[in-house]
């Protein structure tokens, strides 16, 4: 039935199912699971069963703890159901446990600045050039990501590690620019100067990157102005969206 | 208090989860009377993962507290055809519990959890908490019937938070007879308790 390579990784899905696989392994495990759909149905059932470990630990919780509950809930938006042809299959492979050390890293984080990771996993889910550098962006141990405009129709997501330098700007639901103009992304530094990061076009669909910035020594926002077409040597408005960099 | 309700052996998706199904899918709509009840399903079970794998109470009702936030806003991901809606949020409930144990584990002193484990048999110290109902008894029967060292390696990977790398040092085994004993605690248990299709 199974080849022999594929015979000792078939011994994880019970590890897996507890996670009590390392980081590493997961990952294995979660490419394998891609083409093994014996070894899908056996996760979901081992799965079921820690479940019932589980669930007869239960405890009553605090009377607080709802009223906190519903009260941070009342304030998120379900995501949106994933539709058909959505996200790419390479991001399939490695974004689960890409999310898993994140969570684990950044939880703090995620709750304070309201940073929603399956949010983002729909962002790079639309952009269709999620690539080994993006990858390599994601997975730096000091990534953050800042999202602003939550609440507008203009959305933007900054993905940053210092570590690399680098800084992945995408945005969404961005009105056109007029007739004629572009919009474009600064760097702003701390001590005053303003370099531009690039010209982001006029996209129809509101959609607007990955853009790659590079160059972070000294800066601590990213805005984007609307520019005449080709863009502008020095912001010639005032931004339309101001992003807050982490130090 | 929380309710469990028994499982009869051979179904998959009892009463409980298909109402519990129905009810994320209208949390996916946005239905915060929906969520309500899927809280008051759930924060128990929830909470007592949490407080299990991790220990110190306020940090599990932190976790807790994330978890069912994320079910919430989650809700329209779960997909009935690969379990319940109980399994689905306990395993998130697993994950997070275990992603914040391991976190933890870089500042805190490991030895202690384990010289705590030695006087502090896990699922004997949750069954004592644990109202009596009838599936508490399912899987106290379940988890009797493995051989001690399925239970032991099974306990310390899910109830502890352990890798298996971590849980053949704390048994001085060698790592593929642990991942053997994992497995076979593990379908004997599925067996034992119905689960399957």
């Amino acid at each position: 039935m199974s080849r022999p390579a594929d015979a000792g990784i078939h011994t994880l899905a019970a590890p897996y199912a507890l996670h009590a696989l390392p980081e590493d392994e997961a990952r294995r495990f979660e490419a394998h699971l891609e083409r093994c759909a014996d070894c899908r149905v056996e996760v979901d059932e081992l799965r079921e069963t820690a479940a019932r470990l589980g669930a007869v630990t239960a405890v009553a919780p605090p009377r607080r703890m709802r009223e906190e509950v519903l009260a941070r809930v009342a304030e998120v938006r379900p995501l949106p159901p994933r539709t058909a042809g959505g996200p790419a299959p390479v991001l399939r492979r490695w974004w689960p446990r890409v999310a898993t050390g994140l969570v684990a890293a950044l939880v703090a984080g995620i709750v304070v600045l309201g940073i929603r990771l399956d949010d983002v996993q729909d962002d790079l889910d639309r952009s269709q050039q999620v690539g080994a550098q993006m990858r390599q962006l994601v997975e730096a141990d000091d990534m953050q990501m800042i999202r602003v405009g939550e609440d507008g129709a203009s959305r933007g997501t900054v993905l940053v590690a210092r570590s690399l330098d680098v800084a992945v700007f995408i945005g969404d639901g961005m009105a056109p620019a007029p007739e004629g103009h572009t919009y474009q992304l600064w760097l702003m530094h701390e001590d005053g100067p303003v370099v531009s990061a690039g010209v982001l076009g006029n996209p129809p669909d509101g959609h607007v990157g990955p853009v790659t910035a590079r160059g972070l020594a000294g800066v601590d926002r990213m805005g984007i102005t609307v520019e005449p077409d080709g863009g502008s040597p020095q912001p010639t408005s005032d931004p339309v969206m101001m992003i807050d960099l982490p130090a | 208090m929380v309710t469990l309700r028994s499982v009869p052996a051979g179904e998959p998706e009892p009463g409980p989860g298909d109402r519990l199904g129905r009810l994320l899918d209208r949390c996916a709509r946005g239905d915060h009377a929906a969520f309500e009840q899927v809280y008051d399903a759930m924060a128990g079970p929830v909470l007592g993962i949490a407080t299990t794998v991790v220990r110190n109470r306020a940090l599990a009702e932190e976790v807790a507290q994330d978890v069912l936030v994320e079910v919430w806003r989650t809700s329209s991901r779960y997909q009935a055809d690969r379990g319940s809606a109980r399994g689905w949020i306990m395993t998130i409930a697993h994950r997070r519990a275990v992603d914040r144990v391991r976190r933890e584990q870089a500042d805190s002193d490991r030895d202690e959890r384990v010289a705590r484990r030695d006087d502090e048999r896990p699922y004997d110290h949750v069954a004592d908490e644990v109202e009596a109902n009838v599936e508490r008894e399912q899987v106290r029967r379940c988890l009797d019937s493995l051989t001690g060292l399925q239970r032991e390696s099974v306990a310390l990977a899910y109830y502890d938070g352990y890798t298996y790398r971590e849980v053949a040092q704390l048994l001085h085994t060698p790592l593929g007879t642990v991942k053997t004993r994992l497995r076979d605690g593990l379908v004997r248990l599925r067996d034992c308790m119905g689960v399957g299709r």
